[in-house]
């Protein structure tokens, strides 16, 4: 087979699709190249056009081409118009796999749509107007357009049934649960921190991410405890956080051993989950929680909100609370902080927890499943 | 029934039965009346009195002081004469006081509220002639020699009045939801007298209606006078202090003028001396008199730029409603406006009900206009104006109206009142391509700084337009799109694809903000639940690449016999769909108004619409609010609208009480006013 790939998201800074993105097309080149399979990678995809391609996913090898990375978005744009009137794509793919939500007119191949998460239509104040405008658009061209489509996780799709009721009933179109996975390799076996390991949050400041929550909690947590552990947030700056920043500037002032570090590169991330003391994801609603599995695989023990995806992530490795409620993260902060003889254990769940996700058996079954179609 | 009288009780028992019995002694016997008492809860003999009354008066008691503005507000609703004539308890009248107030509506067509003249009880003084403003415009009572007040005309145009002796259509204060009921015993009748003229009427004090009044006998006024005139000044200020020039310069003209003629009207009888004898001083004087005159009473030539308009439906809404106020204004003041109307040619025959003999119209063609005159019967060529040319200058405007917001024609010293309709740029930027937000956010820069008055089309775009862009709130003042007659009565056929079913009804352009997206998974949600009772969803609008976008988006969904979009439709065929539609489905994102929700209202059609932009303020309690951006809240309102009878009757119900609130001929009676002010150069 001939299979495309979208890794437009990869070209600009990195957040959960771009990294799943980048990370199964990986997976998908390293295990399709011994099958006989060639690829293509495209580094503008439908709408989405980029300024600059260069940071784009690249795979060195004569069987993966990459058609577009040398055009400027102009052409860009000029080619993807050409597209949806009828021209084939270079190198006449069998099956394009799109990640970025668009969902492009491509007349001669089949198109595969990766669903991250229905949180525009679940929670559409924790979108912006742009995203959810985008989102659902192109969503619905997928519907008219694809030949299959691929979950990140049990609860998307089960979001996907419960806002389209009876649609793949309706339309009989293919559908294949393809989880995300860790991109860091799984540490070798537990251990502990030492004291001044600090509490981590990964994930940009947004509504949807529920910061204020862990904020709220590490106050109560700061009161109680007697070792005092620092927080450290990584993320992009975000958007409606003016008010979470704010926050962080008072609780500086207030001398607490509060860190943002802004938007962490992934080289430093898989350091930074390596001398963490606990993973906090407090998130309203999440497609996935990728930073929960990779935070296992590095024997994070995890305190994680019990919506959406993340206790189909979290297993029984993680320890859960309620989202609206800090009181219970801060009660779960001091348990895990009071009984230092349970960290262990726990550290080993989630390397276990872990193993349950790889992006070598997620790109076997979605190769598979591209070859059924 | 001709006049309701309303007092507002609030003990002092004493003065009310002396007030009583004047008026019961010079009303006159022709006219018919009621005398509406409303008590704020008195705690002195005021309600035992009150027992005693019977016919004409009617006795309402409020269980609670709710202070002047309610009281005399819910006597309003109750009311039936065709005026109402507000009276304060500590009156003394006079005989002859009504007559000349009720001859001043006879006699001026535009007038607004008439107020009189007020002595003070004791001392005899004129305590009242008027309401002018001073310090910045702060309102004062006009004083002055009662003899003088009254040689200087029957019947003179003020700023405002007060109201403690006043006559109102009883429609219009209904229509202007009457006072104001954030001021507190005081304020209240100067902002009603603002507004009057902001409707397009003019403040009248008849003369010879003389009344005495126990100044300051009414209780609690003073306690909130700091409160109440940071809430007028905070709305007026910066009009009523042009009003308080105005007054100004018209004081000095008056006393100049009559200066001159008394100086030089003796000796010129005496002498014989011809006119260039008269003293240069004394002439200018005269003349600027006159011209002062002239310059309020002209013509007015309005330079309409409607060259943005396109045949059919593209530019949504703003067509019928341009279109509809400008007929309206050329029926309420034909004989002192011409328009002179710049559009494309090919939309000459749709333009032909605005414009009167005597008006222009102006169609592009190469480098030039080609000028036509429209005569009672067709057109008549009347020449071209080169593009090189200063065409505005040419064309001989007194003012601009730019329905597009901005205009080629704007230009230092051509006054110019721009339209806004919605500030979709800013408020919801990601339904625009870039380029075009960025075009817009230039455009109402330039607007923001050079229009000299801003028509919005409600006051949540007035809201968007002063935070967004600095405006001054004085300069804006809305129109509500009040257009919703403009259907026939009765429908043609329904038009091909049309359901025989009840159906939700979108009648909306194809463009990003208006959501469809969000209401095809809606529907979905909501036909998959209610199965074969499921009403249909018909949309309609300007056909486009992106209703084309729509219908394979529904086929995706697997909607295609359930959601019918029918493109463009005729204004019969719009009447024949309202007659027929179970319910208006109205979701979108921004709007500055929402012309479709007083359709519905008009046609008796229940609505759901979105909770946000204007859409709350013009619906009011007459729709079922959702958060249009939430599928299944939408699902879940379709549902309930369509199997609810009860909730349908309330809904239609409440839209048919609702419509009374927009009048088309007081909001374009407003644009008119604003026209006429900024033409003239005089305070709105």
């Amino acid at each position: 087979m001939k299979i495309g790939l979208d890794v437009s998201q990869t070209c600009a800074e990195r957040a959960g699709c771009a990294w799943y993105a980048d990370a199964l097309s990986r997976a998908l080149i390293t295990e399709g190249l011994p099958r006989g399979h060639t690829f293509e990678l495209y580094h503008h995809f439908g709408d989405w056009i980029n300024a600059d391609t260069k940071r784009g996913t690249m795979i060195d090898d004569p069987r993966v081409t990459a058609p577009l990375r040398t055009m400027n978005s102009a052409a860009a744009r000029e080619f993807w118009h050409e597209v949806a009137t009828g021209e084939p794509l270079p190198g006449k793919p069998d099956v394009v796999f799109s990640f970025n939500f668009h969902a492009p007119k491509l007349p001669h191949t089949k198109l595969v749509y990766t669903v991250h998460d229905l949180a525009f239509w679940m929670h559409p104040a924790f979108a912006t107007d742009e995203t959810r405008l985008v989102c659902q658009r192109e969503l619905l061209q997928a519907l008219a357009r694809a030949a299959g489509f691929t979950f990140v996780s049990q609860h998307t799709q089960n979001e996907f049934e419960q806002i389209l009721p009876a649609w793949f009933k309706l339309k009989a179109r293919p559908h294949l649960l393809a989880p995300g996975a860790s991109r860091f390799s799984t540490s070798k076996e537990a251990h502990s921190r030492p004291d001044s390991a600090p509490w981590l949050v990964v994930g940009s400041l947004e509504p949807r991410k529920n910061h204020a929550a862990a904020l709220d909690a590490y106050e109560i947590y700061h009161e109680h405890s007697t070792l005092r552990r620092p927080l450290v947030l990584a993320g992009g700056r975000g958007w409606k956080s003016a008010a979470l920043h704010a926050r962080l500037d008072e609780f500086k002032a207030r001398g607490f051993p509060v860190r943002y570090l802004g938007y962490v590169p992934d080289h430093e991330l898989a350091a930074l989950y390596a001398s963490s003391y606990a993973l906090i994801a407090p998130s309203w609603h999440e497609g996935f929680g990728l930073p929960l599995v990779e935070a296992m695989t590095a024997g994070l023990p995890a305190l994680a909100s019990e919506r959406a995806s993340l206790p189909e992530v979290g297993g029984s490795a993680a320890i859960y609370f309620p989202p609206e409620s800090p009181a219970a993260l801060a009660d779960a902060m001091l348990a895990l902080e009071n009984e230092p003889a349970a960290y262990l254990p726990r550290s080993a769940a989630s390397l276990e927890r872990s193993q349950a996700f790889s992006w070598a058996g997620t790109a076997k079954s979605v190769l598979e499943f591209a070859g059924r179609l | 029934m001709q006049v309701s009288f309303i007092l507002p009780l609030y003990n002092q028992l004493a003065l009310t039965r002396a007030c009583l019995a004047s008026l019961r002694a010079t009303v006159p016997a022709s006219v018919t009346h009621e005398i509406i008492l409303i008590d704020n809860s008195s705690t002195d003999e005021t309600r035992e009195f009150l027992q005693e009354l019977a016919p004409p008066h009617v006795v309402l008691l409020n269980d609670r002081n709710l202070g002047y503005a309610a009281a005399n507000n819910r006597a309003a609703r109750v009311a039936q004469g065709d005026f109402l004539a507000l009276l304060n308890n500590d009156l003394v009248l006079e005989p002859h006081w009504l007559e000349p107030m009720l001859a001043a509506f006879a006699s001026h067509p535009r007038a607004g509220v008439v107020g009189n003249i007020q002595l003070h009880a004791t001392s005899g003084a004129v305590d009242h002639a008027g309401v002018v403003f001073c310090d910045g415009g702060y309102p004062v009572h006009h004083r002055g020699d009662l003899a003088e007040l009254q040689a200087a005309g029957g019947i003179t145009e003020f700023p405002a009045v007060t109201a403690a002796c006043c006559l109102v259509r009883r429609e219009w204060f209904l229509r202007a939801s009457g006072f104001d009921e954030g001021y507190h015993n005081g304020f209240e009748d100067t902002d009603l007298c603002l507004r009057a003229r902001e409707d397009g009427f003019i403040n009248l004090v008849a003369t010879h209606s003389v009344i005495r009044h126990h100044i300051s006998s009414s209780a609690g006024r003073g306690a909130y006078e700091y409160r109440n005139a940071r809430r007028f000044l905070a709305r007026w200020a910066p009009r009523a202090a042009a009003l308080e020039r105005e007054w100004n310069l018209k004081l000095a003209r008056d006393h100049a003028a009559l200066a001159a003629q008394r100086y030089f009207a003796p000796l010129h009888r005496k002498l014989g001396f011809g006119h260039r004898a008269l003293r240069r001083s004394h002439r200018a004087a005269l003349m600027a008199e006159r011209r002062a005159r002239r310059a309020s009473s002209g013509r007015i030539r309005i330079g309409i730029d409607l060259l943005r308009l396109q045949p059919g439906g593209a530019n949504g809404g703003i067509k019928p409603f341009v279109l509809t106020f400008l007929a309206e204004i050329a029926r309420q003041r034909g004989s002192e406006f011409n328009f002179a109307l710049f559009a494309p040619a090919e939309l000459r025959d749709e333009l032909a009900a605005v414009l009167r003999p005597g008006d222009y119209l102006l169609e592009p063609a190469e480098g030039h206009f080609t000028v036509s005159l429209r005569q009672p019967k067709g057109w008549r060529a009347a020449g071209t104006l080169s593009l090189a040319d200063n065409v505005a200058a040419k064309a001989g405007l007194d003012v601009l109206y730019a329905p597009f917001g901005t205009s080629q024609f704007m230009q230092p010293g051509l006054p110019c009142v721009s339209l806004i309709v919605d500030l979709l740029h800013r408020d919801l930027p990601a339904a625009l391509p870039v380029e075009e937000v960025n075009h817009r956010h230039k455009w109402f820069t330039r607007v923001a700084a050079e229009a000299t008055y801003f028509q919005c089309d409600s006051h949540y775009v007035i809201g968007r337009l002063c935070e967004q862009y600095g405006v001054n709130p004085a300069l804006c003042f809305h129109t509500y799109n009040a257009v919703q007659d403009r259907f026939p009565a009765t429908g043609s056929a329904l038009p091909a694809g049309a359901p025989e079913e009840p159906f939700f009804f979108y009648p909306a352009n194809f463009w990003p903000h208006k959501n469809h997206e969000t209401l095809l998974v809606a529907y979905r949600l909501y036909a998959q639940a209610a199965a074969s009772r499921a009403w249909p969803l018909v949309c309609t609008g300007h056909p486009d690449a992106r209703m084309d976008l729509l219908r394979e988006l529904r086929d995706g969904l697997g909607l295609s016999d359930r959601v019918i979009f029918l493109g463009h439709v005729r204004d019969e065929a719009f009447t024949a769909l309202w007659a027929r539609a179970g319910a208006l489905v109205f979701p979108s994102l921004c709007e500055g108004f929402g012309m479709p929700l007083l359709e519905a209202m008009r046609f008796g059609v229940p609505i759901i619409a979105a909770d946000s932009s204007a859409l709350p303020e013009v619906a009011g309690d007459a729709c079922v609010q959702v958060d249009a951006r939430d599928p299944q809240a939408l699902a879940e309102t379709l549902r309930r609208v369509a199997i609810r009878t009860d909730l349908k009757d309330a809904l239609i119900a409440r839209g048919h009480a609702r419509l009374a609130a927009f009048s088309l001929e007081l909001e374009a009676g407003r644009l008119a006013h604003f026209l006429a002010a900024a033409a003239r150069r005089q305070a709105p």
